[in-house]
């Protein structure tokens, strides 16, 4: 365990930093990458790249929540089944119950949360091959269950005739409003995300991944910070969800497999587990790539595997450590 | 003296193999006492059991009157039982400073609201961990390490660290796994040296496991001895020294590894 | 056919999924027990070993009978190659070695859909016919995968009991450092770990070729299935493993028949969660407990 984070490019007294001196060098690169590329949408004002850059917002925002997982060293196979649980929950409410769409968002949120905190309580006593199969078969289990209530779950058809979302009587359906009020949920997530890690509880994780007897020797109960993260970040999972099931107008038990968890798993790697941004990166980088190269399928996976294996072979901070790094030389700091 | 861990009856068996064979001791208020043995007399096993490691298959641990056996390890440190560990263990990545801070869990848990916001009460268990913590490494004398990284400490430091991050918890009892193995002679004084002063500023009952005799005679009130999961004498350091029996199982019988 | 004879040809399926499960997990087991790693690309193996046999039977004509050694050759080369080029710097990692098989997966899936195409391609059986048993009726090539199955399990037992490699890699599995006490390095035991079981999951792919069918996307489930079959029968316990994995092929069969697929699948998955929840360590496997 302790061998993996010595291999992170990060220096070693990155990490654990005190709220003002992580509010510098490092936060301004990112606001001078970010700020301008969120903006950029809306001057090119094209319904192509607000399609892109809302599916970019959505899969940073589901991206994060896995984040938040990984930081306790622990991997969910189930976040597809998780961002499942959140777009049928708010789907469901919206069709059969006439909820408006942000509350929606909230059911999916406890939905999402619900069954993180029984799923978690089962298994996150379990050795972390243990979960790992229980999550994977988990997120099968929600498949099969969705397809065995075909009233419910509108079986292999799936639900296609989610309304547009709507906020306040305002719909938001359009390109640039939904692209709008993505950016402004990703950026919430973000925040609740640093707020997670900035605190003690933040300190918990890091202190469980990086040396979990000695942190139950310093009186940190692992179980209960594991099912917070697995909660934490499968709710996370469960709004994505949501927001996904309103853009897109249908979903399918289809739509949350195994590979669904996978490409998130890939983003994360790609764009870097140790840093609240690195899911963005991520997100930006893989994002447009099947959305330009529609034709490639099959060699982009190729390409998608091999960057994984490159990636957590050479550098496991990922592309957010590189930026890191070039921060950290900014500041002067070595 | 009042008697504040109590171990009465403790038995442990690993399928066939009984580890410990009804041990029970006594550990009084600010005493320091030395649980010694030939290799796989049960030494780490008891500390296990008293640590929560493992779950004893029959006997109890009392706390200061309550029943702490079988209890998971986090619950036990709450009791104040704080242990360290036989090979260094730090969190490598953090700071000396981040690393006493964390061991402190104890001392700053608050809500999760006012975790979450950052909350008057969190700021404030925060900043009174970092001065525990700055403390602590005062006391150790290592002030121009607070802020590098532990991973990169020597094995000596790495060992002291190990030592603060289990002092940070406020234990009244420490429980210290083998603190001089892999320490030469002159680490180990130091090390033994450092050990008196702590016990003495803080006020704290010591128990330990340790094959180094000149640490055990030199650190030790009171001598338990085991073999074979039993206890086979238990007094003072110079009374137990002469002790038939234990000449026989151990003393003088070089040996440098438990099971 | 008799109700009687319908119960039992149920159960030959039953058996026949019992011994592609087994298969699966012990060779899973194999890799996890000497890399550490939770191999996601087992499945894909699995899917390799079944287009050997189709090329070596289907194409170049050889025998049925030898497209099974020859699925395990080529597999399990193929296996030393991806743990020198993959798994070498992961090893004992399980976070990291853990999310390179996934990465590993996706190259073999999609590599093998470039070069064959999505279409499923069909195999012919090992034997035409049929085996009687007194009234009972059973297709020869049913049989024979059963056969060939319990045979080649025979044969992986004699090598991991009987040889100096056997011996070595199992001795990896408890521990690193005893396996160099058997003369072989311990840099060798890894690769050839991980060889023998994918080799074993080629293995598998290639006995069920002809019954099922052979496509870049085979390879699912039966790693689902032998996920399930490891929690169920508890993760390096053999005997576990060979329990479950009866357990598992026959309830499926027999749930399948009567109640759709749908329900068999959700009903083992059941199974896996109370053995979860009651048993976390499997019917036969060692306690273990964080920290």
């Amino acid at each position: 365990m302790s061998e993996l984070q010595q291999t992170n490019p990060v220096p070693a007294t990155a990490k654990w930093k005190i709220p003002q001196e992580f509010l510098t060098a490092k936060s301004a690169t990112y606001c001078a990458l970010f700020l301008p590329l969120a903006a950029l949408p809306l001057l090119i004002d094209s319904s192509f790249v607000y399609h892109i850059a809302i599916l970019v917002c959505l899969n940073a925002i589901i991206t994060s929540g896995l984040g938040v997982i990984v930081r306790v060293d622990q991997l969910s196979l189930a976040h597809g089944a998780f961002a499942g649980i959140g777009a049928y929950a708010s789907a469901l409410a919206v069709i059969k119950l006439g909820v408006p769409f942000l509350l929606s968002l909230v059911l999916a949120a406890l939905a999402a949360g619900v069954a993180a905190v029984l799923l978690g309580r089962l298994v996150l006593g379990l050795k972390g091959v243990y979960f790992v199969l229980a999550t994977f078969a988990f997120n099968e289990l929600f498949r099969m269950i969705m397809l065995l209530l075909p009233e419910i779950s509108g079986g292999t058809n799936g639900l296609s005739n989610i309304p547009a979302a709507e906020i306040a009587g305002l719909e938001i359906s359009s390109k640039p409003g939904f692209y709008i009020f993505i950016a402004l949920a990703l950026a919430a997530t973000l925040l609740v995300v640093w707020m997670i890690l900035r605190s003690p509880i933040g300190r918990a994780f890091d202190a469980i991944s990086g040396n979990l007897p000695l942190a139950q020797a310093s009186g940190i109960p692992p179980r209960r910070y594991q099912i917070l993260a697995f909660t934490s970040g499968s709710v996370i999972a469960g709004v994505g969800g949501g927001i996904m099931a309103a853009y897109v107008g249908f979903i399918s038990p289809e739509s949350f497999t195994f590979w669904f968890s996978v490409n998130t798993i890939i983003m994360l790697i790609v764009g870097g587990r140790y840093s609240i941004m690195g899911p963005v990166l991520g997100a930006l980088l893989l994002t447009p790539l099947p959305e330009v190269l529609r034709s490639t399928g099959q060699l982009q996976q190729i390409i998608y595997g091999v960057c994984l294996i490159a990636i957590l072979r050479f550098m496991p901070g990922g592309v957010s450590g590189l930026i890191d790094r070039f921060a950290e030389l900014m500041s002067g700091r070595k | 003296m009042t008697a504040i861990l109590e171990v009465s009856d403790l038995t442990m068996r690993f399928g066939g193999l009984t580890a410990l064979d009804s041990l029970s001791f006594k550990v009084n208020d600010h005493e320091t006492v030395g649980l010694i043995g030939p290799n796989g007399a049960g030494k780490t096993t008891a500390f296990n059991v008293i640590s929560g490691v493992l779950a004893p298959t029959s006997g109890t641990v009392h706390y200061r009157g309550s029943a702490i056996t079988g209890l998971p390890t986090h619950r036990i440190v709450r009791h104040g039982v704080v242990r360290t560990f036989q090979s260094t263990s730090v969190f490598a990545k953090a700071s000396v400073l981040d690393n006493i801070v964390c061991g402190g869990f104890v001392n700053w848990e608050t809500g999760f609201v006012s975790n979450l916001f950052n909350g008057a009460k969190t700021r404030a268990t925060q900043a009174a961990a970092r001065d525990r913590a700055m403390e602590l490494i005062r006391l150790a004398g290592i002030e121009e390490l607070a802020h590098s990284a532990a991973g990169e400490l020597s094995y000596g430091h790495q060992k002291r660290l190990g030592l603060l991050v289990a002092l940070a918890a406020s234990p009244s009892l420490l429980l210290l796994d083998e603190p001089a193995a892999g320490l030469n002679a002159e680490e180990s004084e130091e090390l033994a040296e450092f050990i008196r002063s702590v016990k003495q500023q803080l006020q704290i009952a010591v128990l330990l496991v340790e094959h180094h005799i000149e640490m055990i005679t030199s650190l030790c009130d009171r001598l338990i001895v085991l073999e074979y999961g039993r206890k086979i004498a238990d007094g003072p350091v110079a009374e137990v020294r002469q002790d038939p029996r234990v000449v026989d199982a151990y003393l003088g019988v070089d040996d440098d590894d438990d099971a | 056919m008799s109700f009687e004879a319908f119960l039992i040809q149920t159960g030959v399926n039953g058996l026949i999924l019992g011994a592609l499960y087994l298969l699966m997990a012990v060779g899973f087991t194999l890799v996890f027990g000497s890399l550490r790693v939770v191999n996601f690309a087992h499945g894909e193996f699995y899917m390799l070993g079944g287009f050997a046999a189709y090329f070596t039977t289907v194409t170049m004509g050889l025998p049925a009978i030898a497209s099974i050694p020859l699925a395990f050759l080529f597999v399990a080369v193929l296996g030393l190659f991806c743990e020198r080029a993959v798994f070498r710097p992961f090893r004992g990692d399980e976070l990291n070695g853990m999310i390179a098989s996934i990465g590993l997966a996706l190259i073999l899936q999609n590599g093998a859909l470039m070069l064959f195409g999505p279409m499923p391609l069909a195999m012919p059986p090992f034997a035409e016919g049929l085996t009687r048993f007194g009234s009972i009726v059973i297709p020869t090539s049913r049989l024979l995968a059963i056969v060939i199955s319990a045979a080649v399990l025979a044969i992986f037992y004699v090598v991991m009991m009987h040889t100096r490699v056997g011996r070595a890699v199992r001795a990896m599995v408890q521990d690193a450092e005893v396996a160099s006490t058997f003369g072989i390095h311990p840099g060798l035991v890894y690769p050839l770990g991980f060889a023998l079981g994918v080799g074993l999951a080629a293995v598998a792919g290639a006995v069920m070729a002809p019954l099922f069918s052979v496509s870049p996307f085979t390879g699912h489930t039966p790693l689902l299935k032998a996920f399930l079959v490891v929690v169920l029968g508890g993760l390096g316990s053999i005997p576990g493993a060979a329990i479950a994995s009866l357990a598992v092929g026959l309830i499926e069969s027999y749930t399948a028949t009567f109640y759709g697929s749908l329900a068999a699948d959700g009903l083992i998955l059941l199974l896996a969660v109370i053995m979860l929840v009651m048993r976390p360590n499997g019917l036969l496997g060692r306690a273990m407990r964080v920290g």
